[in-house]
């Protein structure tokens, strides 16, 4: 593409290559686009450069790890008020770490009547959508709006014990192996064929 | 909680018995994500995710059974 520019990632042709001979030289490219579309979902930046097989492998690894954590673990293991650490390294994913947990955030824990701080649901208490706030009593069937549509929502169940740290490892796990193919999309390996020049003067004698 | 129970995504996997078998898929995971931007040919890929998700459970299963050698018959022999 018109925008890679290249620089050196390996040393010139040797000064034992026979002048004349075919040498393949890697250098480090540099394409922009190919960043910022890796950045917005895992794998697009090599089908950006034109590697599309290669970014949809790279992506299915990725976001087979994330959404192989949340299948895990539950939505609880992407949580950057709880666990903001791990989160850290989950939103290397992208904006699909942030919506998950902008979704977790918003729709799945309740507001505490005493702190009026969120916080996931404890068992039996379920989530009142219009206001946050959770109903201590679960409802065999939940209260209908004037539209039908059901007024309470049952959240996740909180996870705890291995599931929740495996759940929680794979998200991690998954965004730095993304900033792996975010750096490789951006700066990809490019690989040029060139003739050895004739040694100058001051060349290896 | 049972597993008929579970709800997929909400809901944590009730496989608290079975935890180190989510080594296989994490492994595997890996192994797609890193070979993908490795190898320079592509029609190598899938040989070199399989054998890189064997080097991977090999290895930790080796280094558990290192530290489980370690913790149970070294380790009690250095403190008594």
């Amino acid at each position: 593409m018109s925008d890679t520019t290249t620089t050196p990632a390996s040393p010139a042709p040797s000064a034992h290559d026979e002048p004349g001979t075919e040498v393949t030289i890697a250098e480090t490219g540099f394409h922009p686009l190919a960043g910022l579309a890796a950045l917005a979902l895992p794998g697009l930046g090599h089908a950006a450069r034109g590697e599309a097989k290669r970014g949809l492998y790279a992506g299915a690894g990725v976001l087979g790890l994330f959404f192989g954590g949340l299948l895990v673990g539950g939505i609880d293991c992407v949580d950057s008020r709880e666990d903001g650490l791990w989160f850290i390294g989950q939103a290397l994913v992208g904006p699909v770490a942030f919506a998950t947990d902008a979704l977790h955030q918003k729709h799945f824990k309740v507001i505490d009547p005493i702190t009026k701080q969120l916080r996931s649901a404890q068992p039996g208490e379920v989530r009142d959508d219009a206001t946050g706030f959770f109903t201590p009593a679960i409802p065999k069937i939940s209260p209908l709006d004037s539209t039908g549509k059901p007024l309470m929502n049952v959240p996740n169940v909180k996870g705890v014990g291995k599931m929740n740290e495996l759940g929680t490892l794979f998200g991690t796990v998954a965004g730095m192996l993304n900033l792996i193919v975010i750096i490789d999309a951006a700066f990809p390996t490019v690989f040029r064929r060139t003739r050895v020049a004739a040694a100058s003067a001051g060349g290896a004698a | 909680m049972t597993t008929l129970a579970w709800r997929p995504f909400l809901d944590p996997l009730p496989l608290d018995a079975w935890w180190f078998v989510l080594l296989i898929p994490m492994a595997l995971g890996v192994a797609m994500a890193y070979k993908a931007v490795r190898v320079h040919d592509l029609s190598t890929y899938w040989k070199a995710v399989l054998g890189m998700t064997l080097q991977i459970i090999l290895g930790i299963a080796g280094l558990g059974l290192g530290i489980y050698i370690f913790v149970q018959f070294i380790a009690t022999r250095l403190l008594t």
